[in-house]
């Protein structure tokens, strides 16, 4: 049930991200705006609304802690979902231009062997951004916790990084180098695991 | 085992240095309909967290249906056991009713249908969205889904408010009557003290964090006794009156005195100045609140 819940409240944002995605494909200048997808489907499971929702704080976090589940499984399924909604969107949206493209007859853009690729590098580097929203969500509503992570996100991982630390420009590179980004993907998966088990910690020992 | 479903030991809290409970001790026995009282800021709401697992005391213990409060695993088999109504009365704006009822009832393998359906037509809920209940609403909808899982203990912060008179009398009756049918234990915070003293059969009045009367009712009613002693003349100096006298306040030769004890005591004090008469009153529970929590 606790996915029943985190759908209805994603729902709105996972439609609206997957026309942006869609926008943004195939990949060109702006493909960095892809790392905004994790983050605005990123939450920690206890303080749950979207801010255009409400008129004040966080709401519902009392009834939601008063379940008789624990905080583990409040975090881990809200996290969980936001993932695979990021994952599902990367799919769907880069795959359904390329549908479109076929249909109409215009130019293959991008080879299927790239187009997967892509979705793989898109959803592992993207998890580095995810778990980031994810932490700043263990702290904050997500009123103010996607802009604040949005702000972190554009401080960590600089456009102008180096390129195994560029994960902008490594989500999208199987495009131009036909190959996976294996170093940047690596380093993604790290910071995801540690700014993860940042974010339950802090789910786990807060007080509310 | 314990024989109270709530018992508190020294409770203290603060924020950020700033003390909201200072030592609370509190104990609500099974089947009790419990008042909690207090002024805005007397620690109710904070009081009500740590019994839930929200916040952690800094020092004491607070336990309920014998489990400590605080502990994770403990506090899973709490909240199988009770219901609760939350201060801010919020669920999630996104489902209808019947969304949220679907989803609390899959937490509850206990669920009872019959009582939902009788709340649900009783309150007036169906087929709304939860975004466009008002807060009485909202406050109806929590207490049916902290009753149809069959919680034995409910702990509500303030669940009258916002509800209008009518509805207010229907919520109170259908707290008796769950308390009488199911043995339902009921802990209630509330500024409305007629409410309190309505339905409540022991009541609690917190202070700067801490409990300053705790007991029955009734025999808080039978403890306090308010006096009326009229004196064939006016007072030149103010009398010393005997234990027991908790106020006293004097206009002209009529001196009205709220006592919390020693009652016959004080009143043959005053049957021994020449030509004084003496009345008793019952008190109110609000008389016997105003008296405890007023600053001056």
């Amino acid at each position: 049930m606790l996915w029943y819940k985190g759908w209805l409240e994603t729902r709105p944002r996972v439609l609206f991200l997957i026309a942006f995605a869609w926008l943004l494909s195939p990949p060109g200048q702006l493909a960095f705006l892809f790392a905004l997808v994790p983050i605005l489907l990123a939450g920690s499971g206890i303080e749950t609304q979207f801010p255009w929702k409400t008129k004040k704080g966080p709401v519902s976090t009392y009834f939601t802690l008063s379940l008789p589940v624990s905080r583990f499984r409040l975090f881990a399924t809200r996290a969980g979902l936001g993932m695979l909604e990021t994952v599902g969107i990367f799919a769907i949206a880069p795959c359904a231009k390329w549908v479109l493209f076929i249909f109409i007859g215009a130019e293959d853009y991008v080879s299927r062997s790239d187009l997967f690729a892509l979705w793989v590098s898109l959803s592992v580097c993207a998890s580095a951004f995810y778990f980031l929203g994810v932490l700043v969500s263990a702290f904050l509503d997500e009123r103010v916790s996607s802009t604040i992570s949005i702000v972190a996100a554009g401080l960590l991982f600089s456009h102008s990084s180096p390129a195994p630390v560029n994960l902008y420009r490594a989500m999208v590179s199987p495009l131009s180098a036909h190959s996976l980004p294996w170093a940047s993907m690596g380093i993604s998966l790290g910071v995801a695991a540690v700014l993860g088990l940042a974010a339950w910690r802090v789910v786990q020992t807060r007080e509310y | 085992m314990s024989d109270w479903v709530i018992e508190a030991r020294g409770l203290r809290k603060s924020f950020k240095g700033q003390p909201v409970l200072t030592g609370l001790n509190l104990e609500v026995p099974a089947g009790s309909i419990f008042g909690f009282l207090g002024r805005n800021g007397a620690g109710k709401t904070t009081t009500i967290k740590l019994l839930m697992g929200f916040l952690k005391p800094d020092c004491g213990d607070a336990r309920v249906f014998g489990l400590p409060a605080g502990d994770s695993s403990a506090g899973l088999e709490i909240r199988r056991r009770l219901g609760f109504v939350t201060e801010d009365k919020e669920m999630y704006p996104d489902m209808t009713v019947e969304q949220i009822i679907r989803f609390t009832r899959g937490f509850y393998p206990k669920w009872r249908v019959d009582l939902e359906q009788h709340y649900l037509t009783l309150f007036d809920l169906a087929c709304r969205k939860i975004s466009d209940l008002s807060k009485g609403m909202r406050s109806r909808l929590m207490l049916l889904l902290a009753i149809s899982h069959g919680a034995e203990l409910l702990i509500l912060d303030e669940p009258t408010e916002g509800l209008d008179p009518v509805a207010r009398e229907d919520m109170l009756r259908e707290l008796v009557a769950i308390s009488a049918s199911e043995g339902t234990t009921i802990f209630f915070s509330s500024h409305q003290l007629e409410e309190v003293e309505q339905i409540a059969d022991r009541v609690c009045i917190i202070d700067d964090g801490a409990a300053v009367v705790a007991g029955s009712l009734d025999d808080l009613k039978t403890q306090y006794q308010r006096l009326r002693v009229v004196f064939a003349e006016e007072l030149r100096t103010p009398v010393r009156w005997g234990e027991g006298v908790e106020h006293v306040r004097q206009d002209g030769r009529t001196v009205d005195i709220l006592a919390s004890g020693n009652v016959e005591a004080i009143i043959n004090q005053a049957r021994s100045f020449p030509g004084a008469s003496v009345e008793r009153f019952p008190v109110t529970l609000k008389e016997i609140f105003l008296q405890h929590v007023r600053s001056d």
